[in-house]
């Protein structure tokens, strides 16, 4: 195939990779994003880059036409690190295909479905003078007629599901006073959506088309000329945004979501220089304009924390003057406590992000850095192209916008976990900093007042389960991926076994921290999964987990435990982990290291953690 | 005051946006030809050709007219007119 960017290139496949990658969260052209679509295909493809995307299997159900949005799509989705094989099923028959899918989808196993429905599927309008109840009534009837068949549809294949709601219809007879007028379409759309969010069950995923709809203007959005043709459901210029869209929900459904936001300090999160400047100098809070739009990014910032995102500081300042606005200015939403690491030095920046990856123990993928400072910006993005680096307005008002639509941080889903989870990474710091003055490693273990519970997969936990076993990726033995559906079958099948670990200890309280899961095959148990938070790692929560998995074992009547260690450039640090806990490497196979222990000559270990909820059998 | 394009600068481009959108390099359309005579000018390409041609010259077409432009040189003749309606 040839595209015209094919003979103009001479670059390095990764550094035009990650050009590529900046470029994306704002293209529009839609002639562009076919071109380069093509370009991000076939680099995807060189071996450069061939090893680093996560599988993903993807039905597509079209209800408008699809063809202008897949090269688009799976370019899109190949960015975001995933590798998309896809199912495309017949045009418009949406409804029918998820009440009964036919063998080959079935067989095809997709892990999340897209449904490409548009408001012009809605069956039944109410009247313009439909009283309330009456316009409630149809309101569930369409929720029902798209919820119903995507029950069915999981039911049978266990795929996630993404459905889109619905944009307003692009008239309006009744003006203004649609508002008060129930029966009026746009009106009678707005509560379908409201209605769809309530109502959709946790496999069925919402991709808000009204609000990017809102967000780029109804006009823009939908261009009724190319509907009457081609039945596209978006507008050209805003195919690369949907793409966007539906591209960071099936991410996040496949745990390709980033963590943790790296904020610079002068002209970020304040307008001058501290060090210039001093406290009474800098613009931030009520006052002046500038100031108030720092002030609306730090509420932000704090919104981005709240739920989950952890922040962190690296500056070129000194250290004491980068630190007082936190601890002396009374505008500064933002305090010391909100962030899990805060470096202020001369060293590039690119060295101090690594630092602060390795102290938090997150891979550079899971990083994105924002500077006001185009030179920065660069050198990180040059020195560490896993990190993601939005491309900053130079108004601090547009900062927020900026940092969104590169969606870096889409979730399916929030757990107790993301709430707190700043507070884990602080206390695990604490932990560390102890650890520096402990000399007896047991003695520190133990004066940490671990306790542990370890149960099997249960509802409570399904949804941890999935997110912590889709983005863990350093202690991680086979990097196995799943969706919820698959964690339930293992859950209630008794041929799995399952277990998910707790951890507190005096500094607070870790959550779900690792999971096990393996299946009996005659008389061995094979694992096919075994992976930890890297927060938790040398506290021996891993001995504690092998001793409950050969009890359990033991009680099955297993003669023999197998694991797997299957390596990739993140999770070298298991790569001991079988024979430190006493199994014998027995041939590899396709690159996968097999390892077994007999159950009958395991070690029981003794880990300095003590058992607070224990399970040994299921 | 922006140059007027002659006719044959925007057959040029017409030819250079149907040659991109069909992945052939070089591509020189004649005025008589029609979309059934260039192998790969279907009906989804000619969706993404009207959309690079609107964005291209900054201009609409009718819902109706996208599917009745007979050959290459009416293509161009509407472009030619809906430019001149701009000034």
């Amino acid at each position: 195939m040839k595209t015209p960017t094919q003979g103009t290139l001479t670059t390095d496949p990764v550094e035009e990779w990650h050009d590529l990658r900046r470029k994306w969260p704002t293209l529009a052209d839609y002639s562009a994003l076919v071109r380069l679509s093509h370009r991000v295909e076939r680099l995807s493809a060189t071996g450069a880059l061939a090893d680093q995307f996560v599988p993903v299997r993807l039905a597509v159900l079209s209800g408008a036409t699809v063809d202008f949005l897949l090269p688009a799509l799976r370019a899109t989705l190949l960015l975001t690190g995933l590798r998309p094989s896809l199912h495309v099923t017949a045009y418009n028959q949406f409804v029918p295909t998820l009440l009964h899918p036919d063998d080959a989808l079935v067989s095809f196993g997709p892990q999340v479905t897209l449904v490409v429905n548009t408001v012009h599927h809605i069956q039944e309008w109410p009247e313009l003078g439909a009283s309330l109840e009456r316009v409630e009534a149809i309101v569930d009837e369409v929720c029902r007629s798209l919820l119903d068949p995507c029950a069915a549809f999981y039911e049978r294949t266990g795929s996630e599901i993404v459905v889109n709601n619905f944009h307003p219809p692009p008239d309006r007879a009744i003006m203004n006073l649609g508002v008060k007028t129930p029966g009026d379409r746009t009106n009678f759309v707005r509560r379908v959506n409201v209605a769809l969010g309530d109502r959709a069950p946790r496999y069925v995923h919402v991709n808000d088309v009204a609000s990017l709809a809102e967000m780029r203007g109804l006009d823009r959005w939908f261009d009724s000329r190319y509907w009457f043709l081609a039945k596209q459901p978006v507008s050209f210029d805003c195919v690369a945004d949907y793409c966007r869209s539906v591209a960071a929900m099936v991410g996040a459904l496949l745990g390709c979501t980033r963590k943790c936001l790296v904020v610079d300090l002068d002209n970020t999160m304040w307008g001058g220089i501290i060090g210039d400047d001093g406290l009474s100098g800098i613009q931030i809070g009520e006052g002046s304009p500038e100031g108030e739009a720092f002030k609306a990014f730090q509420l932000y910032l704090r919104e981005l924390k709240q739920r989950g995102v952890l922040l962190a500081v690296c500056s070129k300042n000194d250290e004491r003057v980068a630190r007082s606005p936190f601890t002396d200015h009374p505008e500064m939403v933002l305090r010391l406590d909100d962030f899990v690491a805060f470096i202020a030095n001369w060293s590039p920046k690119s060295e101090n992000i690594r630092a602060i990856a390795a102290e938090l123990d997150l891979p550079l993928e899971a990083i994105v850095f924002v500077d006001d400072n185009p030179a920065e910006r660069d050198e990180v993005a040059r020195t560490l192209p896993e990190v993601g680096v939005p491309e900053l307005p130079d108004d601090p008002a547009e900062f927020s916008r900026a940092i969104d639509s590169g969606r870096y941080f889409e979730i399916a889903s929030l757990t107790s976990e993301d709430v707190s989870r700043t507070n884990a990474y602080r206390s695990r710091r604490a932990g560390r900093a102890e650890l520096n003055h402990a000399t007896d490693i047991r003695a520190y273990l133990k004066s940490l007042e671990m306790t542990a519970s370890i149960r099997p997969f249960d509802d409570v936990s399904f949804e941890r389960i999935v997110q912590l076993t889709n983005k863990t990726n350093q202690f991680n033995l086979t990097t196995r991926r799943v969706v919820r559906a698959e964690v339930e079958r293992m859950a209630s099948d008794p041929r799995w076994l399952t277990r998910a670990v707790r951890l507190k200890d005096r500094f607070g309280d870790h959550g779900l921290i690792s999971v096990f899961f393996g299946h009996v095959d005659g008389a061995d148990l094979l694992a096919d999964a075994w992976l930890m938070s890297c927060r938790v790692l040398n506290r021996g929560v891993e001995q504690l987990l092998f001793n409950n998995v050969i009890a359990a074992a033991r009680m099955a009547d297993v003669k023999r435990v197998v694991g797997y260690y299957k390596p990739t450039d993140r999770n070298s640090i298991v790569k001991d982990h079988y024979q430190k806990l006493g199994f014998t490497r027995d041939g590899d196979m396709n690159g996968v290291e097999r390892w077994t222990v007999l159950v009958a000559e395991a070690v029981h270990l003794e880990p300095c953690i003590a058992y607070d909820d224990l399970c040994p059998t299921d | 005051m922006p140059h007027r394009l002659t006719r044959t600068e925007i057959l040029e481009q017409v030819s250079q946006i149907v040659g991109d959108t069909i992945d052939v390099e070089g591509l020189a359309l004649q005025p008589g030809m029609a979309a059934s005579d260039v192998a790969g000018w279907d009906s989804l390409a000619h969706v993404q050709i009207m959309v690079a041609i609107e964005r291209a010259f900054g201009i609409r077409f009718r819902t109706g007219e996208m599917t009745s432009i007979a050959n290459v040189g009416e293509l161009v003749k509407r472009i030619e007119v809906r430019l001149a309606g701009q000034t």
